[in-house]
């Protein structure tokens, strides 16, 4: 038992350190202009940090991000709630939905710099691209629902808050947070690029900056921030998931 | 008491019951025994008010609550035990005393130790009894019970019956049971009424006035019973 510990816990130490001593010797083969090497790049890291850059294109990258996704599930859940429970509605809105989803991302980006000035350009892109998602998911989480216990409670003429809050808000909560998980995985994607082509602060900005300096270690410090702050997250939302769902475990 | 004179009542255009009538007597179990899909579950959603006949009149079910224990438990998976009763019962039931209702039919089931369980963990025959609890917890007049013990193995069953009885006995409520098992409609009820096949109405009706907690299958009474009724439904297939 004590050794098949160790070794799970061994094996991702492993392949990072093969990715370490790949990507070193990359970084000896070629030009820091290309492939920055591990100590350049980690050189970069505590620069950004010591300078104070870090936190300050950082935080209003995260500041961003979360600001989207967050309007994203407040104003989707109820949305794909009303289309799920109402089948007008859904006829109404389900176009809009699937356009709005197959609208390239690139799309929305021109259009929300012509729209609303640079420095929203992140939050609606974010927005925009995560909230088809959870309206779609939430739809399926209500067609999933068992008839029979909706039938169960109209029986028992359970009154219709307590069927909205204890059998229908219960039966789509693991979809929301299926939704959340991807959701997650596109905002930070989403905000970085947005930031990149639209605005002077935030990490997709010092992206560009970099770009522009040929600072190529800095792009991976950047790149870095960003996958940190996608695991990050995606933990976070999987603690909170466990600790609501403890009745799908013994 | 409640009275069905010459119901009518077809779905998607097959006629499923024809001049169907009889009286439920309050105070006593009524089991309708059956061949399968002739038109015994309607007649509980009729009487639910979830169907309306065609032609023909039901009396006596105007203002009286209604519960209804189902084939399969339908417990919600999210709450526990507890929480799944006080989840039907918050309307009907007050707090303090709904509590106290509640502890009252978990211990009378043998649930009390579980209660704070989720439906996941407990198993089959202990999730029917949870039902069973909510049926009988539910302030009611009329219950109505649809094969509840369907999908039970046959030693299971025969403790649920005896747990329907137990309750009886305490509640002495007005229960319409729905079955195709005639053993169970022996054990459980006052009065048998028997379909026949669809479209259906009362073919044969029966009375057994001894007391639950004598009913012997073996006994030669229930025994002809049993007999008559076997040759009966097998008639209808």
């Amino acid at each position: 038992m004590k050794n098949s510990t160790w070794l799970s816990r061994g094996t991702p130490l492993l392949g990072l350190l093969f990715l370490l001593i790949a990507w070193q010797l990359l970084a000896n083969l070629y030009n820091p202009v290309i492939v920055p090497s591990p100590a350049e790049t980690a050189r970069a890291l505590t620069d950004l940090l010591i300078t104070g850059r870090m936190w300050e294109h950082a935080g209003t990258t995260i500041a961003r991000g979360l600001m989207g996704f967050a309007m994203s599930v407040i104003i989707g859940t109820p949305v794909g709630l009303l289309m799920g429970l109402n089948p007008v509605i859904r006829r109404l809105l389900q176009p809009h939905v699937v356009t709005i989803q197959v609208t390239p991302i690139i799309s929305w980006l021109v259009l929300a710099m012509i729209w609303f000035g640079f420095d929203k350009v992140p939050v609606f892109v974010v927005f925009i691209t995560t909230v088809p998602l959870v309206i779609i998911n939430i739809i399926q989480g209500i067609e999933n629902i068992d008839p029979q216990l909706v039938e169960m409670a109209k029986t028992f003429q359970v009154d219709k808050k307590s069927l909205l809050m204890e059998v229908y808000i219960p039966q789509i909560t693991p979809y929301l947070f299926a939704a959340m998980s991807v959701a997650l995985g596109t905002t930070w994607k989403a905000v970085a690029m947005a930031e990149f082509l639209s605005t002077s602060i935030g990490i997709g900005a010092g992206m560009h900056q970099a770009k522009i300096n040929l600072e190529t270690a800095e792009v991976f410090a950047w790149t870095f921030l960003l996958i940190i702050l996608g695991l990050t997250t995606d933990r976070g939302l999987q603690y909170i998931n466990r600790r609501l769902s403890g009745w799908r475990e013994d | 008491m409640i009275v069905l004179k010459k119901v009518n009542k077809s779905l998607g255009g097959i006629k499923v019951l024809q001049n169907l009538s009889f009286t439920v007597e309050r105070g006593k179990i009524t089991c309708i025994l059956g061949p399968s899909g002739c038109g015994k579950t309607t007649t509980l959603q009729m009487l639910a008010g979830l169907e309306k006949p065609d032609s023909g009149t039901i009396e006596g079910l105007s203002g009286v609550q209604i519960s209804y224990a189902f084939q399969e438990p339908r417990l919600l998976p999210w709450k526990t035990v507890e929480d799944n009763l006080h989840f039907v019962l918050k309307g009907p039931i007050p707090m303090p005393e709904r509590q106290k209702v509640i502890d009252r039919y978990l211990k009378l089931m043998g649930l009390s130790a579980y209660k704070n369980y989720y439906p996941r963990a407990l198993s089959g025959g202990m999730k029917q009894r949870l039902s069973l609890c909510r049926a009988f917890a539910f302030p009611h007049q009329l219950l109505l019970m649809d094969e509840p013990f369907k999908s039970l193995d046959a030693p299971l069953r025969l403790t649920m019956i005896k747990e329907v009885t137990k309750m009886w006995d305490i509640n002495k409520n007005t229960i319409v049971f729905i079955t195709h098992d005639v053993p169970e409609a022996l054990l459980l009820g006052h009065k048998l009424l028997v379909y026949s096949a669809k479209p259906a109405s009362v073919q044969k009706e029966l009375t057994i006035d001894i007391p639950h907690g004598q009913r012997d299958l073996g006994s030669k009474k229930l025994a002809a019973m049993y007999g008559q009724l076997i040759s009966l439904l097998e008639k209808e297939y």
